[in-house]
């Protein structure tokens, strides 16, 4: 396939109901605006990309973010439409790890045994992020033909067999890619079809082969080049632990939200019940996406509607992902209902979430907005958990998605986000990612084996930083 | 080492108390065999300096190899030296740029802040490897004279990083192999002071009682 089918193909998918951010881009304004907005970031010393999705919350005004996903995510074209520096930045990666790997020749070039890269999407009903994807998957074989010359990569679909190519370029569904997909712990790397891998676009990949046992769910203990080829590896466990994200919110001016976790039912109801005296909850399971498994709580549900909704979370991501699920759903999590200020529609306040990425390279990051994604129907406090077109926001599986631009300044300012709000929640974005990274190569953070960053948080005078300076 | 029908160079200095092989026999060579150390050796070398502490376990040290012969790193290294410097270290096999980071994220503002201990963190990497190629037959010399700032520039050290030392590692040669003038210091005896200088109890300056313990050596 050449790139201009992929143009073509991403044509006709907008009538078919894709994941339509791209027909958000305006390359004019995203100029204008200065998106994306460089910052210095020293600590960063690897690629990779993520998404964090934020409201301003009713009443206080205060950012708040509901999760942060991964590489998994789609929507880094809303600027441009075109996701051309994700491209250009998977490619770096890969370069970076073909070298680590020893695939590559002193003079840059491929050398050494035929080797694949991997990248897979999750929305295989009707194609929902052709309008991303596919573009993003050409674009990337494209910039790895730059950065290697005489590479030749071939892109191949991930129901075909590879050829006699050196470099291939697999697209295809999570379990698609997932299915040729295996650790060889005496190699070292992962294999796809009996080739080393080098780069994995998407985590979600690792949640299946997990799922299936066929991987640990923590990747901290993965042999060096397994772990590293994944886009944004370092955050891997990260993204997938929605607790440990909001512990991260601290310092970045994001309100972190109270949250529980529970490994058994029993807990869950227990710390549901203690939680509820904040307002509502929302209960949602381990490592899934796409908004399976999320369902809301309100204080005067008996303890059995409580259950019923418990029981729910956990058979959601059986329905999604099948049997094995189990594996991977728990521990199930609690979280404080966030309410966003309303955007007005005719019938009433929307609820709305704010995506905006953060793609990254070693000593530098990038923050841009992506879209408003507003919950299709209008919020009403007194039965909203009976209805979920009130209150989530995914437009995953939707017909009817109501998105701006997150560089539409009408639509910002109709929830409150003026542009030094915006400008506040970019930055804070960055500090979330820059706190994420230093916190998984230290094994430190909340939660962490590190005892100092505990002591700090109890005393920030703790550390004498003024000690030892020439 | 030393040369056929040289006997080797004792440089041990004497103590009281017994320390680890590797401690005792450590010292700074400037001569250097002309010999490749063994690549999966100097690999134990700096696995053994990322096992080192560091506070908030920040891991601040990053070394930067340049092997004779490989590329041409070690030219470009060497000719970060400082004048007195060139005059041996470019003779050692394998020269490191050792690096720190000048500062550390805090997990409860967001910022970067002041990292007192950098430099500190950094010599306990740096003292790791060196003891690490000790109990493999190698010798380390640490070298502070260079210029970090030609250094950073040469390899393209991030702003975050502060070229601290260059470490020579390689197999001690023999002292007639050097420039006269350098071969004196190479045979010369190595000096410490005594215990009862650093080390003390109480209050400030008070030798520990310890040394005068009974049954302690003289
Ligand atoms: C200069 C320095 C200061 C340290 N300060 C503290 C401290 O104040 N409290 C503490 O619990 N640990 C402190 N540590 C220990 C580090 O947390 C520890 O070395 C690091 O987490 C790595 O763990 P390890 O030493 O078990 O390998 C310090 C370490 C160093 C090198
Ligand atoms: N704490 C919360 N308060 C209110 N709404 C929430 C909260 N967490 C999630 N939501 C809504 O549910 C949707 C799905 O939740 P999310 O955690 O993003 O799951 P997923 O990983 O499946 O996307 C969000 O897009 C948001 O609209
Ligand atoms: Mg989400």
């Amino acid at each position: 396939m050449s790139r201009d089918p992929h143009q073509l193909l991403r044509l006709a998918l907008a009538g078919a109901g894709d994941i339509e951010e791209w027909r958000l881009g305006d390359p004019a304004l995203a100029a204008a605006k200065g998106f994306p907005r460089a910052y210095p970031a020293g600590l960063i010393d690897d690629w990779g990309i993520v998404f964090l999705d934020l409201v301003v919350e009713e009443g206080t005004g205060d950012l708040v973010c509901h999760e942060v996903n991964g590489p998994n995510a789609v929507g880094s074209d809303a600027l441009t439409g075109e996701s051309r520096g994700r491209s250009r930045n998977e490619a770096r990666q890969t370069l970076q790890r073909l070298r680590e790997m020893g695939l590559l020749a002193p003079d840059g070039s491929l050398a050494g045994e035929p080797v694949v890269t991997l990248h897979a999407h999750q929305h295989w009903k009707a194609f929902r992020t052709g309008g991303e994807f596919f573009p993003r998957v050409a674009a990337y074989q494209e910039a790895l033909e730059t950065l290697i010359p005489g590479s030749a990569p071939e892109l191949r679909g991930a129901h075909e067999a590879l050829g006699d190519e050196t470099l291939s370029v697999v697209f295809g569904d999570v379990p698609q890619v997932a299915a040729h997909l295996h650790l060889d712990e005496a190699a070292g790397c992962f294999t796809y079809r009996g080739r080393p891998v080098a780069f994995i676009g998407n985590p979600n990949l690792a949640t299946e082969l997990a799922r299936a046992g066929r991987l640990p769910m923590r990747t901290g203990g993965l042999p060096v080049a397994a772990r590293r080829v994944f886009h944004a590896w370092r955050l891997l466990d990260t993204v997938r632990d929605k607790g440990v994200q909001q512990d991260l919110l601290l310092g970045t001016g994001m309100r972190p939200l109270k949250y529980f976790e529970a490994d058994t039912r029993e807990e869950a109801l227990r710390l549901t019940r203690e939680l509820l005296a904040r307002g509502p909850v929302v209960l949602k399971p381990n490592a899934a996406s796409g908004g399976a498994g999320v369902h809301a709580v309100v204080a005067g549900m008996t303890d059995g509607d409580i259950a019923a909704r418990i029981d729910a979370v956990l058979k959601d991501c059986v329905t999604k992902y099948g049997t094995n699920a189990d594996a991977t759903a728990l521990p199930i999590r609690g979280f404080e209902f966030v309410r966003s200020t309303g955007y007005p529609l005719a019938g009433g306040g929307h609820l709305w979430d704010l995506r905006i990425a953060v793609l990254f390279e070693p000593g530098k990051a990038e923050a841009f907005p992506i879209s408003m994604r507003l919950s299709p129907a209008p919020f009403e406090p007194g039965g909203f958990h009976l209805d979920r077109d009130q209150w989530i926001s995914n437009v995953s599986g939707r017909q009817v998605t109501l998105l701006k631009s997150g560089m539409d300044d009408e639509a910002l300012a109709a929830v409150g986000l003026t542009p030094a709000r915006l400008e506040e929640a970019m930055e804070g974005c960055v500090t979330w990612t820059l706190k994420a990274w230093d916190a998984a190569a230290r094994g430190g953070g909340p939660g962490g084996s590190v005892f100092e960053d505990a002591a700090e948080v109890e005393d920030p005078a703790f550390y004498p930083r003024e000690a030892f300076r020439g | 080492m030393s040369r056929p029908g040289e006997a080797p160079m004792d440089k041990r200095v004497p103590t009281r108390f017994p320390v680890l092989r590797e401690l005792a026999d450590r010292w700074s060579p400037r001569s250097f065999l002309d010999r490749a150390p063994d690549p999966r050796q100097l690999c134990s070398i700096f696995e053994a300096a990322r096992l080192a502490p560091s506070a908030h376990n920040t891991q601040p040290s990053r070394f930067l190899v340049a092997r004779k012969g490989v590329g041409d790193g070690h030219a470009r290294l060497s000719a970060c030296l400082s004048e007195a410097n060139q005059v041996w270290a470019p003779g050692a096999p394998v020269l490191v740029l050792a690096s720190v980071m000048r500062e550390r994220l805090s997990q409860v503002t967001g910022a970067m802040v002041p990292y007192p201990h950098a430099m500190h963190d950094l010599g306990l990497a740096v003292m790791s490897a060196i003891v690490q190629a000790q109990s493999m037959g190698l010798h380390c010399h640490p070298i502070a004279g260079f210029e970090p700032d030609l250094a950073r520039a040469a390899f393209r050290v991030p702003d975050l990083f502060e070229p601290g030392l260059i470490l020579a590692i390689g197999y001690a040669g023999p002292a007639d192999a050097l420039p006269e003038e350098l071969q004196l210091k190479e045979r010369g005896s190595r000096t410490r002071r005594v215990l009862e200088e650093v080390l003390f109890e109480g209050d400030w300056g008070l030798p520990s009682p310890l040394l005068a313990a009974p049954g302690s050596p003289p």
